[in-house]
């Protein structure tokens, strides 16, 4: 059977071929998407956006049910829901966004220790973060925000202490796995010092699992947030804040579900999006690497 | 006479187990002349790998001395170890693992010369890295090629220009054709005898295929649990095997050749013994067909039977009969 | 004369990726007959377990496909059947032993219980004492004491989690076993007792055996007949005699047998194959070894070479033909 030639592949570096992976999962590109699109109405508001009207009570509009000049209604304060919901985009993506960096740092650093040094320091290390793992995470935060008080500094505090945790594990695994490999090794073999290893060597080849985690980490971040403003110790009105929103409209949902099915719905887009983003990293990056 | 290159005396390696001490090399004299090759042979479990590590200090050893140049190197502190690194290189086995697959193929030939500081500026490291990839037979359009873009062939290739890249004197290389096709293998071979010609350079070459040690060692030791059971210039190994161990591996090896089947009688039988809290007595005795009660409670020392060539073995305690 | 217990007929896989196609399996013939044991030989790429793994009907889902050829086992279309006749036929008739024993076997099950699977599935309504007596008896015949059969594989070493492996392939004793380099994970001296325990084992039981290996020297210990794969074809075969011992040989696998290092005599130099397989995706044209062959000539490059026979000895080269030297065309 005759086979005619086609033009060799083009050669890809790693970042490339990942790319093209996650580009063929459907689910995954929608995620990202639906996330870009999120990302892209909070900064439109920031720059453009009218924040005292998203706070300045009109009491005289109340409880307008969607219409031209309303496209989500009005709450019970008058105020128009579209640009609470924009705000609170913006609130809940940068606040999950930095809370995802600081546990993301804290976590890196123990997990990194924990997994380069091994032994005492590992077992030290990890215990305590078993200790974390035993509490459940929301009454991790909560017990941090009733005992510093509210604010959104403790808020951040709070949340990013109970994903600590979840964060070493991952480093600590990706950096054993690394770690296992001989061309560690070989880079100890022409005498090469510790921090060029972690920075050279281990941290590029430790990155992906990590940013499959921290990007499902936001997930879970924004959902911790909202559930704290929802019982009322997260963000408190006027901000706007998806959580906030459901608290505030809870009450009146029976005869005005607009008022808690839109920030609902933000919260659940926001979380699923992010999470098939997760995965979509996750499968591109996990089987096939390995030749 | 010359200094060998390397010595090893009485070299040991013990794993801390949860079972017990684990005797990975116990005991191993060895002696490489500078410019030969040692082949180091034997199965899995025999301690053969951690043996080239620990000579290069890449696993610390937990007794006797490891001589550079007559200078005993296992007791030297970080910073007189930092200035020999260079004088001694590893290529490793598996070609998939040995190589930072997110660095491109001239960066990981470059690396061990900047950290090494061979050359400062950019251009020189390139030319050098350019001559390496010539010398071991890489197309310089592979230069930013990544590992995965290449088979095993050339990614072993890459682990040999990396080890030379800082122009060691002494090269460990552990089973460095063993992942690879029949084909390659006889490649990458030729290419390592090639540049020991070229470079002067030592070799202590570690591997369980006795067919392909054969071709590129001087000496031979033969390795079983941790001990150096025989040890001989590579030719005469295939001549006139004392060592029971050795004989049973060069039987158990199926030759390329039609024979008639009487294998049976020749096989040996059983499993290698526990390595860890190894009891007294010759290792290889539960599988020997030679085994007295003498060689159980009594370890044999490595003796030279005849001239240059030595085995541990009781049979020949008063040299050859 | 009997009927081959197995026939492959012009086989084409080909594997379908995201990425790229791979032309796996290139127009493959096979016969073999009862009591018969065929060595595979190739390197990685020549398509040797894809040729196993089709006559298993176990490719790759989605990625794996046959696109053309027969395969017939003790009869029986394999292509054609539904998954439920496969299920029968894999373990009864056909078994496939795997090359790496680590991970053959199911960490969290006792090795008795692994090879009373099989016996359960394919002998319906087989009693406790007799599953008993058949998973001693198994043990027993690859070497290891029954009374370990309610240990679990980490328990057992590498040697003799392959003997394990042998035994539930052989369990139902099928006339057909597909070994996939059973040895080639093995230390050498494992490797002589597994293979001559295979070979006694497969005497008793009359069994025909494929085994795939690149591995020259276990072909000549166990194998009757030969067949060297080369980029998804096969481009010798013959009888082992034919292989070993006759005196025109595929420039291929003259290039083989010059690979290996050999004990005997000592040559300074190996004279390997220069070059690489080629890609799989991108097949030359002409005959698959021209860019490697030292004896390429013009219509290497454009024409496929003929299929030369000389009594049971194929060889599939230009310079064997017409233009080589007697044998015929068929």
């Amino acid at each position: 059977m005759e086979i005619t030639r086609k033009p060799a592949k083009r050669k890809r570096s790693q970042v490339q071929l990942i790319w093209f992976r996650f580009q063929k999962n459907k689910l995954a590109m929608l995620g990202l998407i639906v996330f870009t699109l999120m990302v892209l109405m909070a900064v439109y508001v920031s720059i453009f956006g009218d924040y005292e009207s998203a706070i300045t009570m009109d009491m005289p509009n109340k409880l307008q049910t969607p219409s031209a000049a309303h496209p989500f209604g009005t709450d019970q304060f008058g105020r128009d829901i579209l640009i609470r919901m924009m705000f609170g985009a913006r609130i809940s993506l940068s606040v999950g966004l930095l809370t995802m960096v600081l546990s993301l740092a804290a976590g890196s650093l123990i997990g990194a220790a924990a997994g380069y040094y091994g032994g005492k320091v590992d077992n030290l290390l990890m215990r305590v973060m078993d200790v974390f793992l035993a509490i459940p995470g929301t009454l991790l935060a909560i017990s941090i925000v009733a005992a510093l008080g509210q604010g959104m500094f403790n808020l951040l505090l709070a949340t990013a202490v109970s994903q600590i945790p979840a964060f070493a594990r991952v480093v600590r695994s990706a950096i054993l796995t690394v770690m296992g490999q001989d061309y560690i090794e070989a880079a100890r073999a022409c005498g090469t010092r510790g921090s060029r290893i972690i920075l050279r060597h281990i941290l590029p080849n430790a990155m992906g699992p990590i940013i499959v985690q921290a990007t499902l980490n936001i997930a879970r971040t924004i959902l911790g947030i909202s559930s704290l403003s929802f019982v009322g110790l997260g963000i408190s009105p006027p901000t706007p804040e998806w959580g906030s929103m459901l608290s505030e409209g809870k009450t009146m949902m029976r005869y005005y579900p607009h008022l808690i099915l839109i920030p609902g719905a933000a919260i659940a887009l926001a979380v699923m999006s992010l999470n098939l983003i997760g995965d979509g990293l996750r499968d591109a990056l996990d089987p096939r690497l390995k030749n | 006479m010359n200094t060998p290159l390397i010595q090893t005396r009485e070299l040991k390696k013990y794993f801390k187990t949860p079972k017990g001490m684990l005797h990975a090399v116990d005991g191993v004299d060895l002696s490489i002349e500078a410019g030969s090759t040692l082949g180091v042979v034997g199965e899995s479990g025999c301690g053969k790998s951690t043996l080239g590590r620990t000579i290069l200090r890449l696993i610390e050893p937990t007794g006797g001395e490891v001589l550079y140049n007559g200078q005993n190197i296992a007791s030297y502190s970080g910073k007189q170890m930092a200035l020999i690194h260079k004088e001694m290189q590893i290529i490793f086995q598996d070609p998939f693992s040995s190589l930072n697959p997110r660095m491109s193929v001239r960066d990981i030939i470059a690396e061990p010369i900047r950290v090494c500081r061979l050359y400062h500026s950019k251009a020189e490291i390139y030319r050098q890295v350019d001559r390496l990839m010539d010398i071991v037979g890489l197309a310089s359009r592979f230069e930013n090629a990544y590992p995965h873009e290449l088979d095993g062939g050339r990614r072993q290739r890459i682990g040999i220009a990396r080890a030379l890249a800082v122009e060691p004197k002494f090269v460990v290389c552990d089973e460095p054709v063993s992942a690879l096709d029949v084909s390659i293998q006889a490649q990458i071979l030729n290419l390592l005898m090639d540049l020991q010609d070229d470079m002067g350079l030592t070799y202590m070459f570690i591997t369980h295929d006795l067919s392909v040690v054969k071709h590129i060692s001087n000496e031979i030791a033969v390795m079983y649990l941790g001990q150096c059971v025989e040890r001989v210039a590579s030719a005469r190994l295939f001549e006139n095997p004392l060592h029971p161990y050795t004989q049973a591996l060069l039987a158990a090896i199926p030759v390329p050749k039609l024979m008639p089947r009487k294998r049976s009688a020749n096989i040996i039988k059983g499993e290698i013994s526990n390595p860890i809290d190894p009891k007294p007595g010759c290792r290889f005795a539960p599988r020997c067909p030679l085994a007295c009660p003498r060689c159980r409670e009594e370890t044999p020392r490595l003796l030279e039977a005849e001239k240059g060539h030595f085995v541990a073995c009781m049979q020949y305690e008063g040299g050859i009969k | 004369m009997a009927e081959p217990i197995l026939k492959i007929q012009d086989l084409h896989v080909v594997y379908r990726t995201d990425e790229s196609t791979i032309y796996a399996v290139n127009g493959l013939n096979l016969e073999l007959f009862s009591g018969e044991t065929l060595g595979l030989v190739g390197e990685t790429g020549a398509g040797k377990t894809t040729t196993a793994l089709s006559v298993m009907r176990l490719l790759p889902e989605r990625i794996g496909k046959v696109t053309r050829g027969r395969i017939e086992l003790d009869g029986i279309d394999v292509l054609a059947s539904t998954d439920a006749d496969m299920r029968l036929l894999r373990g009864s008739t056909v078994s496939m032993i795997f090359q790496d024993p680590m991970t053959s076997l199911n960490p969290t099950i006792t090795v008795g219980d692994q090879i009373g699977e099989v016996l359960r599935f394919h002998r319906k309504g087989i009693g406790q004492a007799e599953l008993a007596a058949g998973v001693e008896n198994m043990l027993e015949m690859v070497g290891i004491p029954a009374g370990r059969k309610g240990e679990y594989p980490h328990q057992f070493s590498g040697g003799m989690k392959q003997r394990i492996v042998i035994a539930i392939a052989l369990a139902c004793e099928p006339k057909l076993i597909l070994a996939d380099e059973p040895t080639t994970a093995l230390d050498v001296t494992i490797q002589a007792q597994v293979l001559d325990m295979m070979s006694d084992l497969k005497e008793k039981l009359n069994t025909s055996m494929i085994l795939i290996t690149h591995d020259l020297g276990v072909v000549a210990q166990t194998c009757d007949k030969v067949a060297i794969m080369y980029a998804g074809e096969i481009i010798e075969s013959g009888s082992a005699e034919d292989i070993f011992n006759g005196e025109k040989k595929h420039p291929y696998t003259r290039g083989l047998f010059g690979s290996i290092p050999d004990l005997t005599k000592h040559t300074r130099r190996l004279s390997p194959i220069e070059g690489l397989m080629p890609d799989p995706t991108v097949l030359p044209a002409g005959c698959k070894f021209h860019d490697r062959c030292p004896e390429c000539m013009e219509i290497c490059r454009a024409v496929a070479p003929p299929a030369v026979w000389e009594g049971s000895h194929l060889i599939s080269c230009h310079l064997m033909g017409d233009s080589g030297k007697g044998g015929t065309e068929r």
